[in-house]
C-alpha cells in the first residue's frame, strides 16, 4: 500500500507555448500519421500481397485484404506515433529510468494528447464514448426508419446489413468502454485514496486506442460495409467484402484496450489502496470494476485470437473457419462466444456497480448485504465462462450437450438475483430520496428485471427454438443492455458528473430526460417481445405485412426514445456549458471517499494520502469517521451527511 | 473540470512501483496464456472435426529440427535470463549483465530462426487445419515474443547506463530493476510454457 505520508511538491512544470504545443505529439498530428500510415501500409501490403493473387483464396474474397488490414494497422502505428506513445518505449529501449511525468500541465491541450492524470483521461473517454454512443443512436433512428416500411424501401438489403452491424458493433465496444472508461479511471483511484492508476500512460494509450477503434470501424462504410452483424459470423466474415477488415481490426483494438484497462485497474485496486481502505470497505463499485476487470483480462485475448484468424484466412488464406480446407465456421462461434458472453457481463456489472452504489446515498441507509453483492458479482464473472454455448443452440451443438449449458445459464440467475436481493434490502423502509440519479436507479431494476426474466427463455433450448434469431432476442438483450447498463450509467453521470466538472447538472432537466427515456424506451422494447413471438426475425427490413402496424408503433416510440437522448445533450449544454452553476463539495451528503475533496477536484486528488477509518456506506450513525486527511482532520459521517 | 494547477506530484517510492510491475506482469501473463488457449482450442476442435479429412494433409509436416531449435532458445533465454536475476543486485554485477546479455541474444535467435523456419516450410496457410493453426500459433507467438525481447532489451539497457540523476522522477530507479527482472520472469516463463505446448501439438502429436 501507499505511505501515507507521501507529500505534495509544488514546484510548477514550465508550461509550453501555443505553438510549442500544437507542434508537439497531439491528435493533430495523430491524423495526419494515421492518414500517412494507412497510404504507406497500404502501398507496402499491395507489394506483398501481389503474389497471392485474389483468385486462389478459398473464401472467394476479391479485395486484396493484406494491403488494407496492413494500411489498417498502418494508421494504428502513426496514431501511436502522432499522440507520442512511443517516445517513453524508445527511452526505456535506450537504457532512460523509469519516469511517471509526462503531460501534466493545466492547458486545455492535455485533453487532445498524452495525459497522465487520469481524470483528464477520463474526460477524454466520457466525450469519445458519448460521441460514438450518439452516431450508433442515429443508425438505430435509420434502421427504425426503414422498418417503418414492410419492404426495404429507404436502403438496399446490404447497407441495412451494414446499419444494423454498425449500431450492434459500435454499441457493444463503446459501451464496453462506457462505464470502466470514464467512470472506472476517473472514480477507482480517488474511492481508494490513491492519486493515480498504476499504470498512467497504458491508461491513456487505452482511451486513445478506444477513439480509434470508433472510426476505424466508421471506415468500414467506405470499404463496402459488412454483412455480419455485431457477431462477424463465419464464413460470411471469409467471404465479404473489405469494410469487414474494418470490423475486424477496430474489434481488436477494444479487445486489447479491455485487457489493459482491466490489468490497471486491477493492479490499481490491489497495490495503490490507501491505508485502512481493506477489502471490506472497497466501495462496491470499486468491486464491480474488480470483477468487470477479470473479465475483461480473460476473455478479451480470446476475441483477439479469433480475430487474428479471420484476418489470417482473408489475407494469407488460412482455412480455420473453411470447412472444404479442415477448418469449420463453428469454431468461430466457439470462440466468438467464449468472449461474448462474458462481453455481456462487461456491460452488465458495471451497472450493478453504479445502482449499489448510489442506492445507498439517496435511501440514507447502509448497503444491505455488502457481502452477498460482492459475491454475487464474483458468482456472475465466474459463471459467464461457462455459459457461452447456450448461443449455439441452434447452431448445431452436440444436443448431449444442450442440457448442462441450459442448466449452467439458468444458474447464472442466482448470482444476479442477489444483486436484486441488494438493491431491495438497501432500499426496504428507506426515506428514499427521488432525485434524478436515483430515478435511474431505480429504473434499472424495473428494466433489468425484464431483461433478465425473458433471458429465461432463451436459456431454455425448447423455447429457444422458437425465439431464436427472432425480435424477442433483440428486445431481451435490449432490456438487459440500454435498460440496464445505460440506465445505470445516465444515473452515473447524473450522480458523478457535478465532481467531474466542478458544475451541477439541471436537475429538472434531468427528470424530464428521465421520464421521457423511461416511457419510450418501454414502448419502444416491450412490443418488439410480440414481434419476435409473431415471427419477425433480427437483421432483415422485409417483413411480414401484419407487423406493419407494430412496426409503424415502435418506429415512433424509438423516434421519441431518441429525442429524449437530446434533451440529455441538451441539459449538458445548458449545464455546462451555457449556464454553469459552481457544484458543492459533496451535493448528494454521501459518505463516500470521492465527495469528500474539494470540487473540482486537484489534479493530484489528495494533498496526503488519507487513512480511511470506516466503511462507505455506514449511514446512520453520526460519529462515525469516515476518513483521516492527515492535516484537514477527520471527516466523520456526521459531516458527511449521515 | 479537476484543478490543474500544475502542481508535480512528487515521485512514489520503488516499492510501490515494483508491486505494479509485479501484479501488471502475472495479470498480462493471464491474458497471453488465454490468448493461446484460443489456438490450443483451435487445433482440437478442428482435429477432432476434422472436416473435408483436410485436418492434416499428407505433406503437412512442421520441420521438427527447427522446432527443437526454437524451443531450445525459448527455454535457454528463460533460464539464463533467470540465472542473471539472482545476481542482478543493483545491475551493475558483471555477471547479471553478461546474463541478460546472452539471454538477449538468445531471444533475438528465437525471432531470427521462426523467420528461417518459414522458408523452409514445406506447406502453406491453405493446406488444411494443421497447417493453418501452426503459422497461426508461431506468427502470434513471434509478436509476443518480441514483446520478450523488448523486455529484457531494457532492462539490460537500464542496468547498463545506470542511475542518472535528472532522468527519473522516481527516487532510487535501481530498487526498480529487481521487480522490473521478476516481471520479466514471469512473461518469459509463460511463454516458454506456451512454446512447449506448442511444440507438443504442432510437432509431435500425429
Amino acid at each position: 500500500m501507499e505511505s501515507a505520508a507521501l507529500p505534495v511538491n509544488r514546484s510548477k512544470g514550465a508550461a509550453p507555448s501555443f505553438l510549442g504545443q500544437l507542434l508537439g505529439f497531439n491528435v493533430i498530428w495523430a491524423v495526419a500519421f494515421a492518414i500517412v500510415g494507412y497510404i504507406v501500409a497500404h502501398w507496402l501490403g499491395g507489394k506483398i500481397g501481389a503474389n497471392i493473387a485474389a483468385e486462389q483464396n478459398p473464401g472467394g474474397t476479391d479485395q486484396d485484404d493484406i494491403a488494407i488490414l496492413l494500411g489498417l494497422f498502418g494508421s494504428i502505428i502513426g496514431w501511436m506515433l502522432g499522440l507520442g506513445f512511443f517516445n517513453y518505449p524508445l527511452k526505456r529501449m535506450l537504457g532512460r529510468a523509469p519516469s511517471l511525468h509526462e503531460g501534466v500541465d493545466s492547458s486545455t491541450w492535455r485533453y487532445f494528447r498524452l495525459c497522465t492524470d487520469h481524470k483528464v483521461v477520463a474526460m477524454q473517454y466520457l466525450v469519445a464514448t458519448l460521441f460514438f454512443f450518439f452516431v450508433a443512436g442515429l443508425n438505430a433512428m435509420f434502421i427504425r426508419t426503414e422498418l417503418t416500411s414492410s419492404n426495404a424501401t429507404l436502403f438496399p438489403a446490404g447497407n441495412y446489413l451494414t446499419l444494423v452491424g454498425l449500431h450492434g458493433t459500435m454499441m457493444l465496444t463503446m459501451m464496453s468502454a462506457g462505464v470502466i472508461g470514464p467512470l472506472g479511471n476517473w472514480l477507482v483511484p480517488i474511492m481508494i485514496g490513491s492519486r493515480r492508476m498504476a499504470f498512467p500512460r497504458i491508461e491513456s494509450l487505452t482511451m486513445w486506442l478506444t477513439v480509434l477503434a470508433g472510426f476505424v470501424l466508421l471506415s468500414a462504410t467506405l470499404l463496402g460495409g459488412f454483412p455480419t452483424g455485431w457477431t462477424g459470423y463465419a464464413p460470411l466474415a471469409d467471404q465479404a467484402r473489405a469494410g469487414i477488415d474494418s470490423y475486424l481490426v477496430s474489434f481488436l483494438l477494444i479487445g486489447i484496450a479491455l485487457v489493459l484497462v482491466g490489468i490497471n485497474i486491477l493492479v490499481t485496486v490491489v497495490t495503490l489502496r490507501a491505508p485502512g481502505m481493506t477489502w471490506n470497505r472497497l466501495p462496491i463499485f470499486v468491486w464491480a470494476m474488480v470483477t468487470t476487470s477479470i473479465l475483461a483480462v480473460l476473455a478479451a485475448p480470446v476475441l483477439a485470437a479469433a480475430l487474428y484468424m479471420v484476418m489470417s484466412d482473408r489475407s494469407i488464406e488460412s482455412t480455420f473457419f473453411i470447412s472444404s480446407s479442415g477448418g469449420s465456421p463453428l469454431l468461430w462461434d466457439e470462440l466468438f462466444w467464449f468472449f461474448g458472453h462474458p462481453e455481456v457481463y462487461i456491460l452488465a456489472l458495471p451497472g450493478f456497480g453504479i445502482v449499489l452504489e448510489i442506492l445507498p446515498v439517496f435511501a440514507r441507509k447502509p448497503l444491505w448485504g455488502y457481502r452477498m453483492a460482492v459475491a454475487g458479482m464474483f458468482g456472475v464473472a465466474l459463471m459467464s465462462f461457462m455459459v457461452w454455448q447456450h448461443h449455439l443452440f441452434m447452431s448445431g451443438i452436440n444436443a448431449n450437450l444442450r442440457p448442462f449449458y441450459m442448466f449452467t445459464t439458468e444458474l447464472i440467475s442466482i448470482p444476479t438475483g442477489l444483486i436484486f436481493l441488494n438493491g431491495f434490502g438497501t432500499l426496504w423502509k428507506a426515506k428514499i430520496r427521488f432525485t434524478v440519479p436515483m430515478l435511474f436507479c431505480l429504473a434499472f431494476f424495473f428494466n433489468f428485471l425484464i431483461g433478465g426474466l425473458s433471458g429465461v427463455f432463451l436459456s431454455d433450448v425448447t423455447s429457444d427454438v422458437v425465439t431464436h434469431g427472432s425480435f424477442f432476442v433483440m428486445a431481451h438483450f435490449h432490456y438487459t443492455i440500454m435498460g440496464g447498463l445505460v440506465f445505470a450509467l445516465m444515473g452515473g453521470i447524473y450522480y458523478w458528473l457535478p465532481k467531474m466538472t466542478g458544475y451541477t447538472i439541471n436537475q429538472a432537466l434531468g427528470k424530464l430526460h428521465f421520464w421521457t427515456m423511461f416511457i419510450f424506451f418501454n414502448l419502444t422494447f416491450f412490443p418488439l417481445f410480440a414481434a419476435g413471438m409473431l415471427g419477425m426475425p433480427r437483421r432483415v427490413s422485409s417483413y411480414n405485412a401484419s407487423l406493419h402496424t407494430l412496426n409503424v408503433f415502435v418506429s415512433i416510440m424509438a423516434f421519441c426514445l431518441g429525442l429524449s437522448m437530446l434533451i440529455f445533450l441538451g441539459n449538458l449544454v445548458w449545464s455546462l456549458v451555457l449556464k454553469r452553476e459552481r457544484a458543492s463539495d459533496n451535493p448528494w451528503h454521501s459518505k463516500s471517499l470521492e465527495w469528500q475533496i474539494p470540487t473540482p477536484v486537484p489534479s493530484y486528488n489528495f494533498e496526503q494520502i488519507p487513512t480511511i477509518t470506516g466503511d462507505p456506506y455506514g449511514y446512520g450513525l453520526p460519529e462515525a469517521p469516515v476518513v483521516d486527511f492527515g492535516r484537514r482532520g477527520a471527516v466523520a459521517a456526521g459531516e458527511a451527511g449521515a | 473540470m479537476s484543478a490543474h494547477d500544475g502542481v508535480v506530484i512528487e515521485p512514489e517510492g520503488p516499492e510501490t512501483l515494483g508491486a505494479n510491475i509485479s501484479v501488471g506482469a502475472r495479470l498480462w501473463a493471464s491474458a497471453v496464456a488465454f490468448f493461446f488457449m484460443a489456438f490450443v482450442f483451435a487445433f482440437f476442435y478442428l482435429r477432432a472435426l476434422n472436416t473435408a479429412h483436410s485436418f492434416r494433409e499428407p505433406h503437412v509436416t512442421p520441420p521438427i529440427g527447427w522446432g527443437v531449435a526454437i524451443l531450445a532458445c525459448v527455454l535457454g533465454s528463460s533460464v539464463i535470463f533467470t540465472l542473471g536475476r539472482t545476481r542482478l543486485g543493483d545491475g551493475t554485477d558483471s555477471q547479471w549483465r553478461l546474463a541478460s546479455l546472452a539471454s538477449l541474444v538468445l531471444a533475438l535467435a528465437v525471432v531470427a530462426l521462426q523467420i528461417i523456419e518459414y522458408y523452409n516450410l514445406s506447406f502453406g496457410a491453405s493446406d488444411g487445419g494443421l497447417a493453418s493453426v501452426f503459422l497461426g500459433f508461431t506468427a502470434t507467438f513471434g509478436l509476443f515474443w518480441l514483446g520478450a525481447v523488448y523486455w529484457i532489451e531494457t532492462i539490460w539497457a537500464q542496468s547498463l547506463r545506470g542511475e542518472r540523476a535528472g532522468e527519473s522522477d522516481i527516487a532510487n530507479t535501481s530498487g526498480l530493476l529487481r521487480p522490473s527482472a521478476d516481471g520479466c520472469v514471469v512473461y518469459l516463463y509463460t511463454l516458454g510454457i506456451v512454446e512447449i505446448f506448442a511444440f507438443v501439438l504442432l510437432y509431435l502429436v500425429k
